[in-house]
């Protein structure tokens, strides 16, 4: 399963940024798979196994989400990170919803891309981890323990189970419904509210500046990612 | 009157006898010591009081009962209906007619006295229509109004109804209860001619269908329930509110033309606001846009020659400027939501620590060090659209960014006051002039003395149409000690949503 370069598949319309984007990764040493429509992209992806797939949301032959569902109903769980435009937070959550992994807002700097990338493929082909580790900020996820700076942070039962769930996808973005569904369970998804407030709570414990946090960053209008580097 | 409504001719009838009864009794009171013609004075007075009184029916019923009571009781032989001397009859015979000729004065006075109090009544309600008509704005107040006026004024069921042309639109205001027919208000709409009693057209309908005249066409019908008395007073009624269409016609005609002119003058506004804004945005396309050009092509005409210094400088450009470009073209995205109206704010309860945390996140990722933040915790949740405030924030620190000096910080802070939280971003740069201060957010406008960089009318036009959507201000000054200092409000209500922690935490256990 893992060969020594890994494949990828960038699915997009626009020819520049397709050149771009796999100029910059075959740099980087990865085997660059394009296609230009949707119906391209699930034959491919029907026969080869990627490593990541970068998906444009705004094709010409299909909706985006549709080539989401399909790849996902194939029991595929492939990492698919979304292209989108920035103004337009409820398909980007659509997607994500559909199972997506991870977005990056058109424009983008490759750099930006290079690391939403690596998460994606630790992510993607990583066992369960058992803690988390960045900076000052360390999870135990099998204890229930928290430490920042070099103390233990007392936590409520939901703000421990808000933070593991983020860190369990480190680096990746979490919906709000997908949080509200997972903390606090399916019947709470229109209470966004509870997000605010106890990441407000959260930031308190374990950021020096709420304001301009270092790890629990606020993705405006789809949700929320625990910093991973 | 009033108590015998349901039965008029009976409570004459009664009225008549009780009159004649009292004549009866002055009569047999003075009978012995006076003439017969002295008795007769005294039904003649019963005849005149009841008269003017009560009216020509009353009078002309109690003229008969007393010529009846007169012989009856007084005219020998007495008791019974005989007449022995033909004088007697010359009596009767006189006070029969001139019973008959004063209940005729006396009737015809009353109600020409009621027509002159009536003709008086409708002049002030007529009056006090063109007042309330003068208080409504829109043309479906003005008619609401007008058909209150009317019923009020008649006290019969009505309706105003327009039609609908390129001027305006239908609308029907129906007071009490009358069902109009369709082709005659049609008729009458087109012909413009008054239809129903007393009228040249279909006289024996029930109800008036009068025109609502414009200069013209007809804006209109005014139809009401018509009078039913005597044929006099139903004509003066239909004259009455035909005046009261004449000034409902003419109050319509005053909105028309005000609707116009209101019309005309938001389009004249709207072109030039499309206008500026067309200008700003191109404005702001093109600077960056021109920056990209010059350095690209100078790194591929002359790559080789250049410092490696050089080329990084350029390609920092590049990079910086087309930034630029997409913080237009965002602002741009976020006015076409904006213009597409109110519906397109999504409000949800929302964190300004978040927003604030997230903008500023952005500016750091591109390298942006000199932002410092101050949000205490603890700030209550505001009902807002999150995206489109971020917007705000972050036109607010693109300006900030642009015009601070080197080394110097900018501040961004939040905090509560009153009912309403602030938002202030505030830097060390060059500031506002006092001129430049007036309107500042009102047109597509650059800072004229500041660095040349465009994008800031664009922005600060987009903030100040953002924040009033959310119900809040916006305003710049001087920030203290040199600098620019912008803020704006958004009101919290106290009825942000808070979580009894030990609530919540029991809910879910793990």
């Amino acid at each position: 399963m893992n060969s020594p370069v890994r494949e990828l598949l960038i699915v997009e319309d626009d020819a520049e940024i397709r050149l771009f984007l796999k100029t910059s990764l075959v740099a980087d040493s990865f085997a660059v798979f394009t296609a230009t429509g949707g119906r391209e992209a699930l034959q491919l992806s029907m026969h080869r196994s990627f490593a990541l797939i970068v998906l444009d949301l705004g094709l010409p032959d299909m909706d985006g989400v549709e080539v989401i569902k399909a790849i996902r109903g194939r029991k595929s769980t492939v990492p698919i990170l979304i292209l989108s435009a920035r103004a337009d937070e409820r398909r980007k959550i659509e997607a994500l919803d559909a199972g997506a992994n991870d977005y990056i807002t058109k424009p983008f700097g490759i750099g930006e891309l290079r690391a939403r990338i690596r998460v994606a493929l630790r992510l993607g082909g990583r066992v369960q981890a058992r803690a988390y580790e960045l900076d000052s900020l360390l999870i135990d996820f099998d204890r229930h323990r928290v430490r920042y700076a070099d103390r233990e942070v007392r936590l409520t039962p939901i703000e421990f189970q808000l933070l593991a769930r983020l860190a369990h996808s480190a680096g990746n973005v979490v919906t709000h419904r997908q949080l509200l569904t997972d903390v606090w369970g399916p019947e709470y998804v229109e209470h966004t509210h509870y997000l605010r407030i106890y990441m407000g709570q959260l930031r308190a414990k374990i950021e020096s500046d709420p304001a301009d946090p270092r790890f629990l960053l606020t993705e405006m209008g789809v949700g929320y990612r625990l910093a991973d580097e | 009157m009033r108590s015998s409504q349901r039965f008029p001719v009976l409570g004459s009838c009664l009225r008549a006898v009780f009159f004649t009864a009292l004549a009866t009794a002055m009569a047999w009171v003075m009978d012995g010591a006076y003439s017969l013609a002295s008795q007769a004075m005294a039904y003649l007075l019963a005849v005149v009081f009841s008269a003017f009184r009560f009216g020509r029916r009353d009078s002309v019923l109690t003229a008969a009962a007393s010529v009846v009571a007169l012989n009856f009781f007084f005219i020998p032989p007495r008791y019974t209906f005989a007449v022995e001397n033909p004088d007697y009859l010359v009596t009767l015979g006189a006070l029969l007619l001139v019973s008959l000729i004063v209940s005729g004065l006396a009737a015809q006075l009353k109600s020409e006295t009621a027509q002159a109090r009536l003709r008086e009544l409708r002049a002030r309600q007529l009056h006090a229509l063109a007042d309330t008509m003068a208080g409504a704005v829109t043309e479906r107040e003005l008619m609401a109004s007008a058909a209150d006026a009317v019923y009020d004024a008649f006290g019969r069921s009505c309706c105003l109804q327009t039609m609908s042309s390129p001027a305006g639109e239908e609308i029907t205001e129906k007071r009490g209860n009358i069902e109009l027919d369709s082709d005659a208000v049609r008729w009458v709409f087109e012909q413009r001619r008054p239809i129903g009693p007393t009228t040249d057209y279909w006289p024996e309908l029930p109800i008036w269908y009068v025109p609502l005249p414009g200069d013209d066409a007809a804006f209109g019908v005014v139809a009401m329930m018509s009078a039913s008395d005597g044929a006099s007073a139903v004509a003066e009624e239909l004259r009455n509110l035909q005046g009261f269409a004449r000034q409902i016609g003419l109050a319509l005609q005053r909105a028309q033309l005000m609707r116009d002119a209101r019309a005309a003058a938001l389009d004249a506004e709207a072109e030039s606001m499309r206008n500026a804004l067309l200008a700003s945005i191109s404005h702001d396309l093109r600077t960056p846009l021109a920056a990209i050009v010059g350095s690209a092509t100078t790194l591929s005409a002359q790559y080789e020659r250049l410092s490696n210094d050089e080329q990084q400088a350029l390609l920092h450009t590049i990079e910086d400027e087309a930034v630029q470009m997409a913080a237009t073209a965002e602002n741009v995205l976020q006015l076409a939501r904006l213009s597409s109206g109110n519906g397109a704010l999504r409000r949800d309860w929302e964190s300004l620590e978040e927003m604030i945390g997230s903008v500023v996140g952005r500016f750091r990722r591109r390298g942006e060090s000199r932002i410092r933040t101050a949000v205490p915790s603890g700030l209550p949740l505001v009902y807002v659209d999150a995206v489109l405030v971020a917007q705000v924030l972050s036109n607010l620190l693109e300006n900030a960014v642009r015009h601070a000096m080197a080394e110097s910080l900018i501040d961004v802070s939040a905090s509560l006051r009153g009912d309403e939280i602030v938002v202030a971003v505030e830097d060390r740069g060059p500031g506002f002039r006092d001129d430049e201060l007036v309107g500042l957010f009102g047109k597509f406008q650059r800072g004229p003395a500041r660095p040349a960089h465009g994008g800031v009318g664009l922005g600060l036009a987009i903030c100040k149409a953002i924040v009033e959507l959310h119900g809040g201000r916006i305003r710049a000054r001087q920030r203290d000690g040199g600098g620019a200092t912008l803020e704006f409000t958004l009101p919290c209500g106290l009825n942000a949503p808070v979580i009894a922690d030990d609530a919540a935490s029991a809910e879910v256990n793990s």
